[in-house]
């Protein structure tokens, strides 16, 4: 039986992602779009499969910290745990912008993405998919937007298959 | 009329021309998205001609074959965190490799030991790392100069071409009308678009040398850069870039080097680019490579795909110069940690 601890750092990457729509809205007052986060719903679909790239993959439960978001673009959000031998090698955040959220934007994108990293994030081009990637601390991010939903993933930076695990986590259906 | 012509004066003087730079840089974003096939030549003031044809899938994936002098000396595959490397005649790999840069880490079950894979290289065999690839982000602390590693060069060519753009004086579309061309008719060594036709070049105008007395001494701005020898052009088809070319060329700029810098009268051009190196060197700025260039993009948007070799040894390359992943052998942590990679600062809160 595998037995998941609790995920101190992961909990606060949800509440990241999450409150970076704010961000977004570019403003101290919130937007008419925007929603305080006990609003926020898990997301069910798409669901990754029991296992990607080899790792474990667990839907983690984040709801007190989401809970604890004033403002947020975010309608509803899921964060999935990566693991191998019970010791978690990333995370994956998969969470769906509002309608009126201007997702499609590349200034929200980039808002959305400075929030993440005091880095700039790098684009690449892998497939047809446009994939940000940037460094956190003791860490690697990717991120990319697909229709409504963006998807961030973290790695440790010393997992030795980051771009094998990204390219396996693009190709995850999109619902 | 004299209002007209101050008017025009005044306004030059405190705006920047950017011609078609912005046009230019478009076309290289666009274009560095396309996957494709290229061949990149190179022929150095001194040293051998070289060449890499490869496949760019994404930024992830690529292969590349390097010929030195028309003999295949090199290849390379990389796809997503693997990367393979072979040294068609093994015994030209010794240049290529560093005995120490696979550390002191104990092989990974399955895989060959540093010698081990030395052997299979110099055997003239592939030699395929499941972490070893690359990474192609242009950093500004890189050891590499231009030259050192021409198929990095070749696959960060847009990220050349992007800074060249900035850094020219002026990029302007070419047109076999104009009175005031980027170069002049005679010292234009670029094949010319026919009028109507689809190819468009633009070109990077060559900035001025500067004058010894231009600046005080030791300053970095007296300098003179690459960008005071490149001549530049680019050419589009349909918004995307399918060639480019580049003369980097001391020789007909010697006498000016020589006026300006007050340099002795029977130096040859050679000379001239290894005090002007040594100088820059010496400065903290990277030397300027003579050299002409050319960059021929192939099949944009094509659907093949690259491949890993068939059968390689396995084993980690970072034995090979700038390649694989460098792994420090450190002491197991007693109890692994239970928790996510930590998360990155500055949390906004709304």
């Amino acid at each position: 039986m595998t037995r998941h601890l609790p995920l101190r750092g992961l909990a606060a990457a949800a509440v990241l992602v999450i409150a970076a729509g704010t961000a977004g809205a570019c403003g101290k007052s919130p937007k008419p779009a925007a929603v305080a986060g006990r609003n926020v719903e898990a997301l069910n679909s798409p669901a990754p499969p029991p296992e990607l790239l080899g790792l474990k993959v667990h839907l983690e439960d984040m709801n007190h910290q989401v809970q604890a978001v004033n403002s947020t673009y975010v309608r509803a959000s899921a964060l999935y745990s990566l693991r191998r031998d019970d010791v978690v090698q990333g995370t994956l955040q998969i969470s769906q912008f509002m309608a009126k959220a201007p997702y499609n934007e590349e200034s929200f994108r980039r808002a959305f993405l400075a929030q993440l990293s005091g880095t700039a994030a790098q684009a690449y081009r892998l497939g047809d998919q446009t994939v940000y990637q940037t460094n956190g601390l003791r860490q690697h991010l990717a991120v990319w937007f697909r229709g409504q939903k963006v998807y961030v993933l973290s790695m440790r930076d010393e997992f030795e298959h980051p771009r094998d695990l990204i390219r396996a986590a693009l190709e995850l259906p999109s619902s | 009329m004299v209002a007209i012509a101050l008017a025009g004066t005044a306004f030059s003087a405190c705006s920047e021309n950017r011609g078609d730079k912005d046009v230019v840089r478009k076309a290289i974003a666009r274009t560095r998205l396309m996957s494709r096939k290229f061949v990149y030549q190179e022929h150095p003031l001194v040293g051998q001609t070289l060449q890499v044809a490869g496949l760019v899938e994404d930024d992830f994936r690529y292969a590349a074959d390097l010929q030195l002098d028309g003999t295949t000396t090199r290849q390379e595959v990389a796809r997503d965190d693997t990367f393979a490397i072979r040294f068609p005649d093994g015994s030209l790999a010794q240049k290529a490799l560093d005995p120490n840069g696979g550390g002191l880490v104990e092989p990974k079950s399955g895989q060959l030991s540093s010698g081990e894979l030395t052997k299979a290289i110099e055997a003239g065999q592939w030699a395929e790392d499941p972490i070893g690839a690359p990474s192609l982000i242009v950093a500004a602390n890189d050891p590499r100069k231009l030259g050192d590693d021409p198929i990095y060069d070749s696959l960060t060519l847009f990220d050349y071409l992007d800074k060249a753009v900035q850094a020219a004086p002026l990029v302007k579309r070419f047109d076999p009308d104009s009175l005031s061309p980027v170069y002049r008719t005679k010292e234009d060594p670029f094949p010319k678009p026919a009028h109507g036709a689809p190819l468009v070049r633009y070109d990077l105008a060559v900035a001025p040398l500067p004058k010894a007395a231009a600046a005080g001494a030791g300053s970095k701005s007296v300098l003179p850069d690459v960008t005071n020898f490149r001549k530049l052009v680019i050419y589009t088809k349909d918004g995307l870039i399918v060639r480019v070319m580049e003369s980097v060329d001391v020789a007909s700029k010697l006498e000016d080097l020589k006026r300006n810098f007050k340099i002795t009268e029977d130096i040859t051009v050679q000379q001239a680019v290894e005090g002007l190196n040594k100088v820059r060197r010496f400065a903290g700025q990277d030397p300027i490579r003579v050299r002409t260039m050319t960059m021929e993009l192939q099949d944009l948007g094509t659907k093949d795909r690259v491949q890993l070799p068939d059968k390689p040894a396995i084993g980690n390359l970072a034995i090979v110069r700038y390649r694989g992943k460098q792994v420090t052998a450190t002491a197991p942590a007693p109890t692994p940690p239970n928790t996510a990679p930590s998360t990155p600062p500055s949390t906004p809160s709304s």
